[in-house]
């Protein structure tokens, strides 16, 4: 009867519940969006990373695989990444040293590399040298200034098959 | 039935589920992250480990466990004699490389190999590039001359002119690398009790003291004896030998002359061929080489 007599009540949302609604939503989605584009930085990071620590591994095979006497001939020398889409995007240094041991020389390969605008490693220009300002005391300094990164290799070369 | 509100609480549950979603990323992501620093300290430790196989390789014989730092990470080695076979000995060497929380052991079976040079290469007493000259009571004879000696024997079995040979063959060393393991003498000559192994970078001037020992004694010039020379072992000479003082030598005299001067053999000299004397001289030059026969990693 009411139908006839009377106008139905239209049920919904008013303005304030949707406007709320919105907002939290929009909080919400802004928040896990930024988490997204973080998670996507990560993941290039991490793959970075592990290019980086591949190539660095892959120098020191290659070191030892050269005769002891030649392996000198490899200190403060740098190599190319593979892997970054730029070439320039990374930089392999080599360090090679005597010891105390005649027959035994330390290999460090340290490599720096750029992801997503951010540079890890010390070597900021990513020229394979340690420029000046580049030294930074986030990593451990045991042998005077040199250029460090969180990807690196030290290890030793003997000469026991002359 | 009353609606109100029921967007909000729609919404509410919409983001919750968005939200329940991202945290799983942000969980997986967080724990790839960490796996890939683990990655790094994995490659590190083996690498680290490696370096302590390299270590050890120098002194195989150490009973207690060796240890070093290397870069960020510490290593520890321990060595054990396997057993011995076709002249070399087997040691394995077992390696615990740690950076972080990550630790990699390697163990790696290594053969030591000893040579030393034999004195067969060396079958006379003088040996010269060019043409020897024996002149006053010089003689050279071997070690199984019956006795007593005659008088200026100079016994063609222990004697060779214009000769050929080679320095490292003969060493079983290069001449850079055996004057980096001898005595060295610069520009003058030893004297009294000589042993080991002596290089003399030769004067211009003659050999007129007095020396007496045992052992290699390599001239990098001319040698001419004016003095007393009485020595049991090699004596090497690159350049022109010229023997007038008194000279007595059990070994073998070599003489790689680069003129062609003779090489002279006058005055009082006494040189006899003994295979003895040389391999003693020789077993001076010991030459150890080591070589990594099988590499596997151990579970940690």
């Amino acid at each position: 009867m009411r139908a006839v007599h009377g106008k139905k009540r239209q049920s919904g949302l008013t303005l304030i519940e949707v406007l709320v609604s919105v907002a939290i939503m929009a909080t919400c989605i802004s928040g896990m969006l930024l988490t997204y584009i973080n998670l996507f930085t990560i993941t290039d990071l991490m793959r970075d990373f592990t290019l980086a620590m591949n190539a660095a591994s892959q120098k020191v095979e290659e070191i030892k695989c050269n005769p002891y006497d030649s392996i000198l001939a490899f200190n403060n020398s740098t190599f190319t990444v593979a892997g970054f889409p730029d070439a320039s995007d990374a930089i392999g240094r080599i360090e090679v040293s005597n010891t105390t041991n005649a027959y035994l020389r330390k290999v460090r390969v340290v490599v720096s590399f750029r992801t997503r605008g951010r540079v890890i490693g010390e070597d900021a220009n990513l020229n394979g040298l340690l420029d000046s300002g580049e030294n930074t005391v986030s990593y451990a300094e045991t042998a005077g200034p040199r250029l460090d990164s969180p990807i690196e290799i030290v290890t030793y070369v003997g000469n026991y098959s002359s | 039935m009353n609606k109100r509100g029921s967007a909000l609480i729609m919404g509410l549950f919409i983001v919750l589920v968005l939200s329940i979603l991202t945290s799983i990323f942000l969980y997986k992501q967080v724990n790839q992250n960490l796996a890939a620093v683990r990655y790094a300290d994995d490659v590190k430790a083996l690498w680290v480990a490696e370096g302590g196989v390299q270590d050890a390789r120098s002194d195989l014989s150490q009973s207690s466990p060796a240890t070093g730092q290397i870069g960020g990470g510490n290593y520890t080695v321990s060595i054990n004699f396997i057993g011995t076979n076709d002249n070399s000995d087997y040691y394995s060497v077992v390696s615990s490389g740690t950076v972080g929380s990550v630790s990699r052991v390697i163990q790696s079976v290594v053969a030591l190999t000893s040579t030393v040079p034999n004195a067969s290469k060396f079958p006379y007493g003088v040996e010269s590039t060019v043409e020897i000259d024996f002149k006053g009571s010089s003689q050279v004879y071997g070690e199984t001359t019956p006795l007593p000696i005659p008088a200026k024997t100079r016994d063609p079995d222990y004697y060779k002119e214009n000769s050929t040979f080679s320095f490292s063959d003969l060493f079983g060393f290069s001449t850079d690398e055996l004057k980096e393991l001898s005595t060295v003498y610069n520009n003058a000559w030893p004297s009294g009790e000589i042993s080991g192994v002596n290089w003399v970078v030769a004067p211009s001037s003659n050999f007129n003291g007095n020396v007496s020992g045992s052992g290699i004694l390599i001239i990098q010039g001319d040698l001419k004896i004016t003095g007393t020379i009485d020595f049991d072992g090699i004596i090497y000479v690159m350049g022109e030998l010229d023997m007038m003082g008194t000279a007595m030598v059990s070994g073998a005299v070599l003489a790689e002359s680069a003129a062609s001067v003779d090489t002279t053999l006058t005055g009082t000299c006494d040189v006899e061929h003994s295979t003895v004397n040389i391999q003693n001289a020789l077993n001076l030059l010991v030459d150890e080489s080591t070589q990594v026969v099988s590499w596997k990693e151990l579970p940690n």
